[in-house]
């Protein structure tokens, strides 16, 4: 069976992946600086 | 809990690029379904994100009983980092299932039993999150959510067997299957890896959002016991003196 645009859905489906889990990613090491700066400490 | 050790681990980052790669690697390089075409390859993400969050979700509530029996903050603190990473991965699970029904089902969404309770669990564990913001009492924060953590966790049989118990749109399950996984072999495999690898990507964020919570939980215990102005630099408070 043969659907349109199939890669599209694929791509979108995998940036939408790698999307979300790099920006959560950055959010928990962006959390950790602001922590580390509000303790005093090395960020 | 005041250590002043903060110490930048900076390997669980290069996991889970690694990871990552090696699932995009392999998905990519796998012979498409000879029915769903490409589009099989949407699977080899949405089933991955399913199980991570069952997983997740099974550590909180583990996490949460250590808690209630040890009364020992680091197991709140697991238990709040799976909880985090369990919804991210739960809405994965959810986004990228609707990108695969969009194309194949023709809809983006149906009130099917396993798509409907799958989006109550994450709304529960949303609830999860946002009862820890209630208090900043670490002992009242750690008690009502470790209740939850646990009580919630009926949530994901219930997730799991929705596509046996009712009759539902959404295929029954692929690797946890009775009669064993309904795939090509090279499929599976696949699947296999996926699966591994995203495992990997959650035990490397645990370890992560688990510096980050102990963290958190410092800077909440710095501000508690220190001796600063009342509301913030704007307002101090007023002198009590006898007769005013």
């Amino acid at each position: 069976m043969e659907y349109a645009n199939e890669w599209n859905w694929v791509l979108l489906a995998y940036g939408v992946t790698y999307f979300a889990l790099v920006v959560y990613a950055s959010s928990i090491a962006l959390r950790i600086s602001r922590a580390r700066k509000r303790l005093g400490g090395p960020s | 809990m005041t250590s002043t050790q903060h110490r930048t681990t900076v390997w669980p980052w290069i996991v889970m690029a690694v990871a990552g790669l090696h699932t995009f690697v392999a998905s990519m390089t796998v012979s498409p379904d000879v029915v769903q075409g490409q589009l099989s390859r949407i699977m080899y993400v949405h089933v991955p994100a399913a199980w991570l969050a069952y997983l997740a979700f099974g550590v909180t509530m583990f996490a949460s009983a250590m808690y209630l029996w040890k009364k020992d903050f680091r197991w709140d603190r697991r238990a709040l980092a799976s909880a985090e990473i369990g919804v991210l991965f739960t809405a994965l699970a959810i986004g990228l299932g609707m990108i695969w029904a969009k194309p194949t089902w023709g809809v983006w969404w149906t009130w099917d039993a396993r798509l409907t309770l799958t989006s109550i669990m994450f709304f529960v564990y949303l609830g999860y999150l946002a009862l820890r913001r209630t208090t900043d009492n670490l002992d009242v924060r750690a008690a009502r959510s470790a209740i939850f953590g646990v009580l919630a966790v009926v949530q994901v049989p219930l997730v799991h067997f929705s596509v046996i118990w009712w009759r539902t749109l959404h295929q029954p399950p692929t690797l946890l299957n009775p009669e064993g996984p309904a795939m090509d072999t090279a499929m599976v495999i696949t699947l296999l890896i996926a699966v591994a690898s995203f495992t990997v990507i959650y035990v490397a964020m645990m370890f992560k959002r688990i510096e980050l919570a102990r963290l958190e939980d410092e800077v909440l215990v710095a501000d508690q016991t220190s001796s600063g102005p009342v509301a913030g630099q704007a307002v101090t408070a007023p002198g009590l003196t006898k007769g005013s």
